[in-house]
């Protein structure tokens, strides 16, 4: 009796072990679903990070002859707009998303290399706070996210220091960029790398290639344009940190050096991350058209494999990028073809959502407005950005506020839209709560008017010819009205992100319950609880269509059997 | 086509026997050797201090290890 006493004593008094803790539980996990989460929540908040900053920027350009930031501040306020934005915001979200829902898509437990995956996701959480607390240290990154060299070296050129600080970099700041770009690379390839292997391997009985979710595709397609393509930024990076500290003179002209390098090396890592950012957010919309037309996808081999028709041109068109740095003749004809080009299996896609839509049972929830604000913005992105490949054109208006315009109409307008209809779409799923449709709406219409009130006006800059990246202005070059709008729009689009904050807050306190297919979807993530177990399925299904869901709801119907592919 | 992963049919096995088969074990290497890694990088930073950069390098070596010997 005593020594059962003690063994109990004992056994209450033992200190739990730092996995059983709530806080040790999410440090150690290797759920890809508690990883997603994380990896969004993250880039969430570096969104609202990078949102301030976008404030700071347009509030100093309200009006001409601003001085609400210091230029030296303002060079690195834009900077770390954009760093933030690409790389701690879209691509982690974008990460955190496929993380979460294509397990449970393909119809597997978990992703092939579960600690691997942890380790990604830390990385890319120590990397952002690396960047971002070189604020701390006064020393932010400050010569635009594409870091051109020589403006990077530490040294100006031809000459063995930087005395003209114009012409180079000599704080830490640019150490900061290499250096957090560096990690952030072992991050994405490594989430690339589980991608593969957990799409190729993983997947459900039945699920042929063929078979696959849209959105899996696409994320598919991304992983391996981020393997092929971070190489080239990686040995950049790596050639400008030996510029800067052993001596060596990759981009410096004046030691024999080539400054084009750079360019060359940047942007062919840089051109397909444009694609990087925005093929997922093709995948979102290509799951969510069809559940809120009732309809199938209208032409998924067509979309699956533009998306593949995308990935290889997106690496034969970096030098656009460059038409203003003197290409030859032919380099010029060569990429702005190829440019042209790309724009043909992206005109697939969208021909194809509109067919998706057309003659469907539209039901205008949340995440169908989304995904409808995406196809019309992306498609304004799209179009200047086919006006940019004409050569003539793009020496016109290059470095100035037009492409501001383009980058956030296909980033902005593309990207973030289609994340935000993936949010709204997978959110019960993840809580088991639906976002209140209102609220939503409410945000929705925000964003979507603050969106062109800021970035409309800026064709029309661009055109006036202000400059990108510019300080400021004098008052009588008639830009003043156009920035004070976009500087109106770009508050609009803060209190709408503030109104889903609100949203999202109040519907974990008190939100609608969710059933575990609150939409009436087709895929199989639907099949299993909200949110989803830790082993997401009891018993792996087995597939026989691409509606598998959709099959298992309706057997009489199913796809299986009229449907051969 | 998919591979024995955890991903065989088990009808029979409750859930939680399921759970206990399936998932990976929890690990704290990631954390530690991503941390290493940041404290590497902050040792390039600071390099008036390259004890940071040889204690950020030490780390990671250990995180290697540790995450190689653990039992999974």
């Amino acid at each position: 009796m005593a020594t059962r006493t003690i063994t109990e004593g004992v056994s209450i008094a033992r200190r739990r072990r730092l996995s059983e803790t709530y806080i040790g539980d999410w440090i150690m996990t290797t759920d890809h679903k508690k990883i997603g989460i994380m990896y969004m929540i993250t880039a969430f908040f570096f969104f609202l990070v990078g949102g301030v900053d976008a404030l700071l920027i347009r509030t100093q350009l309200a009006q001409p002859n601003g001085k609400v930031l210091s230029p030296d501040v303002y060079n690195q306020i834009f900077t770390m707009h954009a760093v933030t934005m690409i790389f701690l915001f879209i691509m982690p979200m974008l990460t955190g998303l496929g993380n979460y829902i294509v397990p449970l898509m393909i119809g597997a437990r978990d992703m092939a290399f579960p600690r691997m995956n942890a380790f990604g996701y830390w990385v890319v959480l120590f990397a952002g706070l690396f960047l971002t607390s070189s604020f701390l240290f006064g020393a932010a990154p400050n010569a635009g996210w594409f870091a051109y060299a020589p403006l990077t070296e530490l040294s100006g050129p031809g000459t063995t220091s930087c005395g003209n600080a114009v012409m180079c970099t000599p704080g830490p700041n640019m150490d900061f960029w290499a250096l957090g770009i560096l990690m952030l690379g072992i991050s994405s390839i490594s989430a690339s790398i589980n991608f593969v292997v957990t799409i190729l391997k993983l997947r459900a009985p039945g699920m042929s290639i063929n078979r696959m979710p849209l959105f899996t595709w696409m994320t598919l397609i991304t992983a391996f344009l981020l393997l092929f393509s971070l190489p080239s930024v990686t040995m950049a990076s790596i050639l400008i940190l030996l510029d800067r500290h052993l001596g060596t003179h990759f981009y410096v002209a004046g030691f024999g050096g080539d400054p084009l390098l750079w360019q060359h090396l940047f942007w062919s890592f840089g051109h397909p991350e444009v694609y990087i950012l925005i093929l997922p957010a093709f995948g979102i919309i290509s799951e969510v058209l069809p559940v809120f037309a009732r309809k199938p996808i209208f032409g998924y081999t067509f979309i699956a494999w533009s998306g593949v028709a995308i990935g290889f041109l997106s690496f034969t068109v970096w030098a656009h990028h460059m038409f203003a740095v003197g290409l030859p003749l032919v380099a010029q004809a060569f990429f702005a073809t190829s440019t042209t080009l790309i724009a043909i299996p992206t005109a697939v896609k969208i021909f194809n959502w509109i067919g998706t839509i057309y003659g469907g049972k539209l039901s205008f929830k949340a995440p169908m407005l989304f995904a409808l604000g995406f196809i019309a913005m992306f498609l304004i992105g799209g179009l200047n950005g086919a006006a940019l490949a004409i050569v003539p054109f793009d020496y016109q208006v290059t470095d100035t506020y037009f492409v501001v315009a383009h980058l956030h109409y296909v980033l902005f307008g593309g990207s973030v839209f289609g994340i935000f209809a993936g949010i709204y779409y997978w959110f019960p799923k993840m809580t088991g709560k639906l976002l209140n449709e209102r609220l939503a709406q409410v945000h929705f219409w925000l964003m979507l008017i603050g969106l062109n009130l800021t970035f409309f006006p800026m064709h029309i800059l661009g055109l006036l010819g202000m400059p990108r990246r510019i300080y400021t202005y004098p008052d009588n070059l008639g830009w003043n009205e156009l920035n004070l709008i976009a500087t109106i729009g770009a508050f609009t689009i803060g209190i709408s992100i503030l109104v889903f904050v609100w949203n999202f807050v109040v519907t974990l306190r008190s939100g609608q319950v969710a059933s575990t297919d609150p939409w009436n979807a087709f895929t199989l993530e639907w099949d299993t609880d909200s949110p989803p177990k830790p082993y997401n399925f009891a018993e792996i299904p087995t597939v026989r269509s691409r509606r598998p869901f959709y099959d298992k709801k309706n057997p009489e119907t199913a796809d299986w059997k009229s449907v051969t592919h | 086509m998919a591979e024995d992963h955890g991903q065989s049919k088990n009808p029979g096995a409750s859930n939680e026997a399921v759970e206990q088969a399936i998932k990976a074990k929890q690990s704290y290497w990631p954390i530690v050797l991503a941390a290493s890694l940041t404290l590497t990088l902050v040792g390039v930073i600071l390099m008036s201090h390259p004890i940071v950069f040889w204690v950020g390098v030490a780390f990671v070596i250990v995180s290697f290890i540790g995450w190689g010997i653990e039992r999974h």
